[in-house]
């Protein structure tokens, strides 16, 4: 790697011998980092604009500012210069040097997309557009990988300081569209950090699931784990969740006001494998019935399941399906009169496959 | 499996972990309880609220935490007691007819309202609008809106926890910047924060119109505007990137942007969660 130096009247007695510092070169751009003494500074910028100017890029060479003892960095350093380095700190100068690609660790961050940065994996640089021979020196290079992590860190909590506060996701967690909320949308629909939070405080804002009781009684009575239970989500979220972790449906939520409202509820919950229909009404004698019917591979056996949590036992029937018209299997159960069934708003009704069609 | 340590999960939480977050809340989920329970007792807001508020203020806790700058569990219950706070001040204020901004004044009130009951009388609306510098139609008004019992100017003074000013450290440090390249600075850590690519922002940039967001600035980033007042300015904004060293494609941009980053990294990375205080 070639190395140039600026403005040094002689080589400072703790360099290295080995570090093989040339001077710079006047009409062409630097093919290495440059490190440039304090009393060169003017000079340095006015090279260092024209470098820039005369490149399509418009980069400027990267460099490294000495700063010799007593003397302080002007406040240019931070837009002319990579790294600042203090007379005495060789070490950290030759950590500097070690690598051509160190000084740029901080702009490959920056190709990261903020998924990358808020959801890091051991080889963040395998995301994003970073150049293949860049992700190929990172995984070579231990100061490069130093440099980039640390890098990565910086940018993450500095990306912090733009995110909006707690009161704001709050807000939009809960629906609200004032101008505030409305005007911050564009930065939340994109922060991966801030909707990490917005889907906790949704989690935890939602009013407990009238089913929740319910569900853990239910799964109790069948020596089912409880949890982990969805948290605030719908009735219909509830039905996949359950189904891929246990075999079990909610079939919906079977309540006073709603029969006494109408004379039927009507629902169907789509599986992978097949579909299923369902209807409760309540008859004119106030009876209730539920009717059944599906299509695909659905299991041919299922329990049906009663419960609330005023109950010790859900009730349970077991219903087989049967054909009732071309592809498609059906039952028809009476759960009993209104009166003897203690409805209330947390009754729920679950459908469960008897095991041996699981 | 033994418990994560606190200031892991807190770390892991600032950085976008969802476990980490629910754990958290877990884990505080009986201080937050406690405390509402404590402000339910006034009887203005129902304790599901206030655990509600609660919530929020932890999050803001967990958010701006610092271990630098001490625990986290009395970092935190001063939040959660604030946001609380706030909540039963704006529901004062609502049943009062008054606007939610005189909530600060409330315990103006009932401090006046104790001091005088303790030099011996049952004081007059007049006595204590006299004593605390309100309004008489304000004070009775407040006055008819709680007829709780004593102690609610405690629960109402609760300092605001810092949280709405950048650490002085990084204020010096960003102020320490040449006030153009503060400003360039600045601009393009907003774009970068609605994730704009370096193209975009290119192209943003030499746009003499503002993006739409702009007009929102001053109200996004107050403190950013306290140390640079002309971010908000579109002209001065575009004006300032027209300066030397040439700064307007994708590659000097980035170059210019992660070179001042790297130049305060110290700040930040000693900042903790964020660059709060």
């Amino acid at each position: 790697m070639k190395i140039y130096a600026v403005g040094f009247r002689k080589r400072p007695e703790a360099w290295p011998s080995e570090w093989d510092f040339r001077p710079l070169p006047r009409a062409r751009p630097p093919e290495g980092p440059i490190v440039v003494h304090l009393s060169a500074l003017k000079r340095f910028i006015r090279f260092a604009q024209r470098m820039a100017a005369s490149q399509a890029s418009g980069r400027l060479p990267e460099a490294v500012l000495y700063v010799p003892k007593g003397k302080e960095p002007p406040p240019e350093a931070a837009v002319y210069f990579d790294a600042v380095v203090r007379e005495g700190e060789e070490a950290r100068l030759a950590e500097l040097l070690s690598c051509p690609l160190r000084l740029s660790m901080d702009e490959w961050v920056e190709e990261l997309p903020l998924e990358a940065v808020f959801t890091p994996g051991p080889e963040p640089w395998k995301y994003g557009r970073l150049p293949e021979a860049v992700r190929q020196h990172l995984e070579a290079c231990k100061s490069c990988r130093e440099a980039f992590r640390e890098a990565l860190e910086a940018r993450r909590r500095f990306h912090r300081a733009f995110c909006p506060d707690a009161w704001v996701l709050a807000a939009y967690a809960r629906g609200e569209s004032s101008e505030e909320v409305k005007a911050w949308e564009p930065h939340l629909s994109r922060c991966p950090a801030c909707r990490v939070e917005v889907r906790v405080l949704q989690r935890t804002e939602a009013p407990e699931p009238v089913w929740k009781r319910v569900w853990e009684k239910v799964a109790a009575y069948f020596g089912m784990p409880s949890s982990p239970l969805p948290i605030g989500i719908g009735l219909g979220d509830l039905a996949g969740a359950v189904l891929r972790s246990e075999p079990a449906w909610t079939m919906g939520l079977l309540t006073v006001d709603a029969l006494l409202r109408t004379p039927s509820i009507r629902d169907r919950w789509e599986g992978s494998e097949g579909e299923f229909h369902w209807t409760v009404r309540r008859s004119p004698v106030d009876e209730v019935w539920l009717t059944l019917e599906a299509e695909g591979e659905v299991p041919r056996k299922v329990q049906v399941i009663l419960a609330n949590p005023a109950w010790l036992e859900p009730k349970i029937w077991t219903v087989e399906l049967k054909p009732v018209r071309p592809g498609r299997v059906g039952a028809t159960l009476s759960l009993g009169r209104v009166s003897h069934l203690d409805l209330r708003s947390d009754t729920t009704l679950f459908l469960r496959p008897e095991e041996a069609d699981v | 499996m033994g418990m994560i340590p606190l200031h892991q999960l807190i770390q892991r939480a600032q950085q976008g972990d969802e476990d980490a977050w629910d754990d958290l809340y877990q884990r505080f989920r009986p201080m937050i309880a406690s405390e509402a329970q404590k402000f339910a007792r006034h009887g203005v807001v129902p304790q599901d609220d206030l655990e509600q508020a609660g919530r929020v203020g932890f999050m803001k806790a967990v958010q701006k935490h610092d271990p630098q700058r001490g625990g986290f569990k009395p970092w935190a219950r001063r939040h959660v007691r604030w946001a609380m706070g706030q909540a039963l001040g704006k529901e004062l204020c609502r049943r009062a007819g008054l606007p939610a901004s005189f909530r600060k004044l409330i315990p103006r009130i009932f401090r006046a309202k104790r001091e005088l009951r303790q030099a011996g009388h049952n004081p007059t609306p007049e006595e204590i609008a006299e004593q605390s510098g309100v309004s008489v139609d304000e004070v009775q008004a407040v006055l008819r809106a709680y007829v709780g019992p004593v102690g609610l100017e405690e629960d109402l003074a609760e300092e605001e926890p810092p949280s709405v000013e950048i650490s002085q450290t990084l204020a010096l440090r960003l102020q320490a910047l040449i006030p153009v390249d503060l400003l360039k600075f600045l601009v393009l850590a907003i774009l970068r924060a609605q994730d704009y690519d370096w193209q975009e922002i290119s192209q943003i940039l030499q746009d003499p119109n503002p993006p739409q967001e702009w007009g929102c600035v001053s109200t996004w980033y107050p403190s950013f505007c306290q140390v640079c007042p002309n971010i908000a300015h579109w002209p001065s904004v575009y004006q300032a990137f027209q300066s030397p060293p040439p700064t307007l494609t994708p590659e000097s941009l980035r170059q210019f942007f992660s070179r001042i980053r790297r130049h305060l990294r110290k700040t930040i990375l000693n900042s903790g969660g964020g660059l709060w205080p």
